[in-house]
């Protein structure tokens, strides 16, 4: 099985096979063999050449979050053979609206913005309060408010989206 | 007193608890409709709604909280940290509904929760107070006097304040006369009085405070100091006692001046005088906490006392068991807060299902804690999980076991701040121990932000095989032909 990873902007090529109860991998060329056990439906212990580590690994969609001791490192997953078709429609789409979603499921303290307004990078958008914390989402780019989905006081689940930018 | 109620959630109604399970008292929890799954319901002898998840409705609401406590026969209340613990209209309230407050008299508590009246007490018992004015300011033309007396920076700050809000820095007449206006306008919000005062700022502080306990026939005793100058936006988040930064000499003064001037304002119960040091080790008197602190583990860890069975001890009119020469100091305590927070994303509250979790344990450990595995973390409340605290011989000793202890921690399902004290924890600043309140926000969180990430491949190889097995086709279930062990011995007997 192939895969392409993304992480920290690098891409990777991954490519897994299932040998006498352990893994091969190889990620671009170098080769890895791995004993795996999971403790629960979210930790994998693994036995890399006797070095023993364990994560603890979220997923939403193709997108990892492995949280070790010390580091949680994020990064998307494709299946290699798809990662082509998704990558153009991706791109294509990146120029187009883009969603501004909940990081969290909270309530909307403020809506700093109008629909039609323009706003640059960094502008303040809307704040949002969980656990008695105030959290301010900014622009991710330059644009025009095309859509606001909430209205201040609402609670609001994860990943709603709250705003569409053009 | 037989039967005490909590007013209070989270990992500190457990701590509570304990207290009162090891001196054969009744605990009684008052839990919101959020609460209901909690640790310390389940882990209370009687627990009683107080109302909706909203802390409004429930955790603040007096009248409700009263009525509960009386119709269960509550003898006295706990009010932990935060919420009502130094509201003094709860402890009046409790005064006069028969129920023991255990803390401090309800005039006590109104007087230290006043910035301004704070500061002139404990001014007036010879406690050092950073310069400012000593009365509420009310016009641009006294801050204005009061910038030509001290000089810029100022700190301009509320008089009810407390949290930050209604806190602000001057550096110029300009940003004085804008802030002057903002602060009114936040404190009146935020606290329904927009009284504010003005106070030099004190540069890059170190922030250390005293621990005391008073009882009720004028004894007072310190347990030393903890040093909480490791914050992330003026919110504590590891602390330590005692102080690796402040002398000998500074330590016997401040301590002095603490036990002075809770003898002066006629303190009782446990609560603490926060100071403000300067890089010349001079302090000078922040505030008064009127309640148990969250930090108060690092302090049980080197004296060995138990901070919260005294509390409810002076509370019940006992004497101080405790002399000041009976308090020793031993070793060093640590202790990080775990947050429900995602340190990779600005430090976003992240709140959910807790699917996995594994606590620390072995020599010189602690954990204070108020999660389970399968426990819902609300979006309601404050995110403070857990309190991890580790005691060593020395400071080193002590971080080699917190670096140890973390690692062993593990929660899943949600973020928490857990990897970046693991991060913090091997800087090279930190382990210095000269750390000043300004280390996390102006130099640590970039410095953080471009660190190496040497478990990327490892990160692949984890998310690879997840995949895999995920989408993999699901080997075909055994034949329910009998158990396993009858299995294994056939397949044992297939080899021999």
């Amino acid at each position: 099985m192939k895969y392409v990873a993304i992480v920290n902007g690098k891409q990777r090529a991954v490519e897994i096979a299932s040998v006498d109860g352990s893994y091969r991998l190889t990620i671009d060329g170098k080769s890895f063999t791995v004993d795996l056990f999971r403790p629960g439906p979210q930790c994998i212990s693994m036995l890399i050449e006797g070095q023993a580590y364990e994560v603890g690994l979220g997923k939403d969609g193709n997108h990892f979050s492995v949280y070790f001791y010390n580091d949680t490192i994020e990064l998307d997953l494709f299946d290699a053979r798809k990662f082509q078709a998704s990558n153009t429609v991706r791109s294509s789409s990146s120029s187009g609206p883009l969603k501004i979603l909940a990081p969290m499921p909270g309530k909307i303290v403020k809506v700093a913005v109008q629909e039609h307004s323009t706003v640059k990078e960094g502008d303040s958008l809307l704040i949002m309060e969980a656990m008695k914390m105030q959290n301010e989402l900014k622009a991710p780019k330059s644009g025009t408010v095309s859509k606001i989905h909430v209205k201040e006081g609402e609670p609001v689940a994860i990943s709603q989206i709250l705003i569409v930018l053009e | 007193m037989k039967r005490i109620f909590i007013a209070n959630r989270g990992e500190i109604a457990v701590r509570i608890i304990r207290a009162c399970r090891e001196m054969g008292l009744c605990a009684v929890v008052g839990y919101s409709d959020a609460d209901r799954t909690s640790l310390a319901v389940r882990l209370a002898d009687e627990a009683y709604r107080i109302g909706p998840a909203p802390a409004l409705e429930s955790y603040l609401n007096i009248p409700k909280l009263i009525e509960v406590m009386q119709e269960n026969r509550c003898d006295a209340v706990h009010p932990g940290y935060g919420f009502l613990s130094e509201r003094a209209a709860f402890a009046r309230a409790c005064e006069q509904a028969g129920i023991i407050f255990i803390g401090p008299r309800s005039d006590v508590i109104e007087i230290m929760g006043d910035k301004i009246r704070a500061r002139q007490a404990v001014n007036r018992a010879g406690t050092p107070v950073v310069p400012g004015t000593m009365e509420p300011l009310t016009s641009m033309k006294a801050a204005n006097a009061f910038a030509k007396e001290v000089g810029f920076p100022l700190m301009i700050k509320a008089v009810a304040g407390g949290g930050g809000k209604g806190m602000r820095v001057a550096r110029n007449s300009a940003e004085l006369e804008e802030g002057f206006r903002l602060a009114r306008s936040e404190a009146g919000s935020a606290f329904g009085d927009p009284a504010i005062y003005l106070e030099k700022k004190i540069e890059n502080p170190h922030h250390v405070e005293v621990q005391v306990l008073g009882d009720h026939y004028g004894s007072v005793i310190h347990l030393g100091e903890r040093e909480c100058s490791i914050q992330r936006r003026h919110q504590k988040v590891i602390e330590e006692s005692p102080s690796p930064f402040i002398s000998e000499a500074t330590r016997k003064k401040m301590t002095g001046v603490a036990v002075m001037a809770a003898k002066e304002i006629g303190y009782t119960n446990a609560g603490t005088m926060e100071f403000l040091v300067d890089a010349d080790q001079n302090f000078y008197f922040l505030e008064m906490n009127t309640r148990l602190q969250v930090e108060h583990p690092v302090t049980e860890t080197v004296t060995n006392v138990d901070i919260v069975q005294e509390q409810i001890r002076i509370a019940s009119g006992k004497k101080l068991r405790y002399s000041q020469e009976d308090i020793s100091f031993r070793g060093v305590a640590i202790e990080c807060r775990i947050y429900a927070e995602d340190p990779e994303h600005g430090f976003v509250p992240s709140p959910g299902k807790i699917t996995g979790l594994r606590t620390p344990g072995g020599p010189g450990v602690r954990d204070d804690s108020g999660i389970y595995a399968g426990f819902e973390v609300s979006i309601y409340y404050d995110p403070l999980l857990s309190k991890l605290i580790t005691w060593g011989q020395t400071r080193e000793e002590a971080i080699c076991k917190m670096k140890r202890a973390l690692e062993e921690y593990q929660v899943l399902g949600i973020k928490t701040t857990i990897p970046f004290y693991q991060r913090v924890m091997r800087n090279v600043r930190f382990l210095d121990g000269n750390i000043t309140t300004s280390f996390i926000d102006d130099f640590f969180a970039d410095h953080d932000l471009f660190r190496d990430h040497p478990m990327e491949e490892l990160a692949v190889l984890a998310a690879a095989i997840y995949q895999y097995e995920s989408s993999a086709v699901p080997p075909a279930p055994l034949q329910s032909s009998g158990n396993p062990w009858r299995l294994q011995g056939r397949k044992d007997g297939m080899q021999s």
